[in-house]
């Protein structure tokens, strides 16, 4: 019987990719032999390295993208979507599927890569590298697919049918995501040059066994995150408790950091005092803050939605339909919280960190109020504005002020430039009249609902 | 019948285009719906709201009880749908499309295979089953859509223009076919703008105007007989073709004849007018020198077809 593994390996035209894949590797690997006087040398060192890089990543990523594309091409991810599939089932078949041959060429380099190798470094060093390199190609097409996913979702929650997707955009996004750990591989020749490395809860580790275990740290969660996307897509209830897991796990890493790679030295430099693992978790939840905000849809029915949910329902129900923005914001505060009391930083960081929580706050309940002003015949706010409106409040306006010489102002508005008393009761100002803001949109919402239902 | 399916005030949007608006009806188990409209009516919309792939508020559609927005994977297990666009694989085999179609709607290895053989005969795609589905015509497609959406025997099936591109054998087939799973206790929803067909196995009608539900009832109180104001006329001539030709002239010009017929040195037609049109239109062939030996009358096929039902609910002329 057809499964989504077996649609998806007989839809990837397996025979005429293993040519592709597997014959070409095998033998352009086989002429670099040859060139090397019938020896696995510098010259196919290289060229594996490259061929994997080739095929494995960019290629990889185009099939992976074309998993989903195709769907929507042959009008059936309708009919998906009605299925009975698992949401589990169809990202690994759709991931591993469609990439098998990719995966075998990628397995031809890297063996070649092994065996050139192994005449100048150690075995575990060789280990290390092929791992890192099947990292890449991993992170590459997970994070492909989960994009392209949220890209879907977003769609999906306009209610229009999907149209054409940035293929381009979505692989690059994957490439992206596999730049960290490839940098180091390039960075020389042999691991054993590279002397920059990290304190992580009191262990040196070096920088490539870090950047292994991040990377695969990422790919666990981006296949979990994909699943959970799948899961909505397929309009499963969502699991409430893998985001907080994810939090707390993300605390938990990033905390250890005791000390930064030479490399990011100079997000030291922003921390007076030197960094800390609170300093990163302000920083790491407040990226994925401003990420959420950015790309989760949000729009009147959300936030009717969690009204609803948040007046009468149990505490799962309501934590299935809070927005993963909101709870990102109250584990931040909740980690803060208890770390100030445990740690005891100084008072600049204590200032610093409260000034990063109001205006965190703000944003949030700007975006919000945002969704249900400009909302009036969309479904969702659409990512543009929030970007726009972020890179306003922390690019634009503080580089302007401080261009004309207005330097004091920027520091009541931006918890990068302010440090002080008076930045804290302008953040608390502006924090309130965001509150005000968005509970007014909230009434004009309800009013507008009542005199709707009333007209009818 | 139980009401198996109910909408309670659906409204629809994409961006500022209002698709369906207040749309409220119930469908009883075991029957088979039209659901007729002009294009743009909001026909689409509607099926894709009632089978859950649409981002609607909840407690408005529910399928069975169950409340299409909170508990959408529960209505998915009962429904099938059929979109406008067809589905499938173009280079996967049509036994294997099926295959697929029938093993991700959870039936076993067996009950699948069986599913599948049974399915390719109803659709008559056994001569077809290993040919590459994208190898075929547009007709042999849309068998293998409509194949996939029953191949699992849903409990209710929604068909969104289902007789596109079928030749005329292949749609009383197509007929034959929602009849047969009607009997066998599936419930239809069938949108599609062939009307002649849809009365051939429809026992209930929906019709929707601009996103707004403008009639529903049992199609034989929706089809009216004998309305005085329509007649079926018979006219004999005499056997000059002159004659023939400009009594035909003179009918098809004549806005209250329609289905105008002619066979030899009969004309039969729809007349839409009172006796004393007939009466005019009668003078008006005199007139012309048209040689009539009797005019009266067709006692033959008496009913108003559901086309014409359709266009008169539009204020509409049928066209010729």
């Amino acid at each position: 019987m057809i499964n989504e593994f077996r649609k998806n390996l007989l839809l990837g035209n397996v025979r005429k990719n293993l040519i592709i894949d597997g014959g070409c590797v095998l033998g352009l690997l086989t002429v670099c032999f040859a060139i090397d006087d019938l020896s696995f040398s510098f010259f196919t060192e290289r060229v594996a390295k490259i061929l994997f890089v080739l095929v494995v990543l960019f290629r990889g990523a185009r099939l992976v993208s074309d998993t989903l594309t195709d769907e929507f091409q042959n009008n059936m991810w309708d009919f998906i979507r009605l299925s009975r599939q698992s949401a589990f089932s169809l990202v690994w078949s759709k991931l591993l599927g469609r990439t098998i041959t990719v995966w075998l060429g990628g397995s031809i380099a890297l063996t070649a890569y092994a065996f050139a190798e192994a005449k100048w470094l150690d075995p575990w060093t060789i280990a290390i590298v092929i791992t890192s390199f099947i990292a890449a190609g991993v992170i590459t097409h997970v994070v492909t697919f989960l994009v392209q996913l949220l890209a879907i979702y977003r769609q999906q929650s306009e209610g229009y049918d999907i149209g054409k997707m940035n293929r381009l955009g979505v692989q690059i996004i994957g490439l992206l995501a596999a730049l960290p750990i490839l940098s180091t591989i390039y960075e020389s020749n042999s691991l054993g040059t590279i002397l920059d490395g990290v304190i992580w809860y009191g262990w040196y580790i070096d920088l490539p066994l870090v950047l292994l275990c991040l990377t695969v740290f990422a790919i666990t969660w981006a296949l979990i995150a994909s699943a959970m996307m799948m899961r909505r897509l397929l309009a499963y209830v969502p699991v409430f408790w893998v985001w907080p897991v994810f939090l707390i796990s993300f605390a938990l890493v990033i905390n250890g950091f005791e000390t930064l790679p030479y490399s990011l030295y100079y997000i030291g430099t922003l921390f007076s005092g030197g960094v800390s693992g609170i300093h990163l978790i302000t920083l790491g939840f407040a990226a994925i803050i401003y990420v959420l905000l950015c790309f989760e849809p949000l729009g009147p029915n959300h936030i009717q939605a969690l009204i609803k949910q948040l007046s009468s329902r149990t505490a799962i129900d309501i934590l299935q339909h809070l927005p993963r923005s909101i709870i990102t914001l109250v584990g931040m505060v909740a980690v803060i919280a208890v770390s100030l009391i445990f740690t005891h930083p100084t008072q600049d960081a204590s200032v610093k960190i409260t000034l990063a929580l109001l205006y965190i706050g703000r944003d949030v309940l700007l975006v919000y109020g945002l969704a249900l002003r400009l909302c009036r015949h969309r479904k969702t706010l659409a990512s543009t504005p929030i970007i726009i409106t972020i890179l306003l409040l922390y690019f634009a306006l503080p580089f302007g002020l401080d261009q004309i010489g207005l330097n004091f102002i920027a520091t009541l508005t931006s918890p990068i430039v302010g440090n002080d008393w008076m930045a804290l009761l302008s953040a608390i100002g502006q924090l309130v009249m965001v509150t005000v803001f968005a509970f007014r949109q909230i009434t004009i919402m309800r009013d507008s609902k009542v005199s709707h239902a009333q007209g009818q | 019948m139980n009401t198996l399916l109910s909408i309670n005030g659906l409204s629809f949007s994409y961006g500022r285009k209002t698709a369906l608006n207040g749309i409220s009806l119930d469908l009883k188990e075991g029957g088979v719906t039209a659901l007729i409209g002009q294009n743009g009516a909001g026909k689409t919309t509607l099926m894709r709201a009632i089978t859950g792939l649409l981002p609607i508020t909840e407690n408005v559609v529910t399928v069975d009880g169950i409340d299409v927005a909170s508990n959408p994977r529960k209505v998915h297990q009962m429904v099938g749908f059929l979109p406008d666009m067809l589905g499938f694989y173009p280079s996967l085999t049509v036994q294997d499309n099926l295959a697929y179609a029938a093993q991700i709607n959870g039936l076993t290895d067996e009950e699948a295979r069986q599913a599948v053989e049974n399915t390719l005969l109803r659709l008559d795609l056994t001569s077809k089953k290993s040919d590459p589905a994208g190898s075929l015509s547009r007709g042999w497609r849309q068998r293998i859509s409509i194949a996939q959406a029953i191949v699992h025997s849903p409990r209710f099936l929604a068909l969104d223009e289902p007789a596109t591109g079928l030749d005329p054998d292949a749609r009383l087939s197509l007929s034959k076919l929602f009849l047969e799973l009607n009997q066998a206790g599936m419930t239809l929803l069938v949108s599609s703008h062939i009307l002649a067909e849809l009365e051939d196995y429809c026992n209930h009608i929906i019709m929707l105007e601009d996103g707004e539900l403008v009639g529903q009832r049992d199609i034989k109180n929706f089809l009216a007989y004998r309305k005085s104001d329509v007649k079926d006329l018979r006219i004999e001539l005499a056997d000059d073709r002159t004659s023939i030709e400009r009594a035909l002239l003179i009918l098809s010009q004549d806005t209250q004849c329609n289905d105008i017929f002619h066979r030899d040195r009969i004309i039969t037609l729809r007349f839409h007018g009172t006796d004393a049109d007939q009466h005019i239109l009668l003078k008006n062939l005199f007139a012309a020198d048209v040689h009539v030996l009797s005019a009266g009358e067709d006692h033959n096929g008496q009913r108003e077809t559901l086309r014409d039902a359709y266009h008169r609910m539009n204020n509409k002329t049928p066209p010729r």
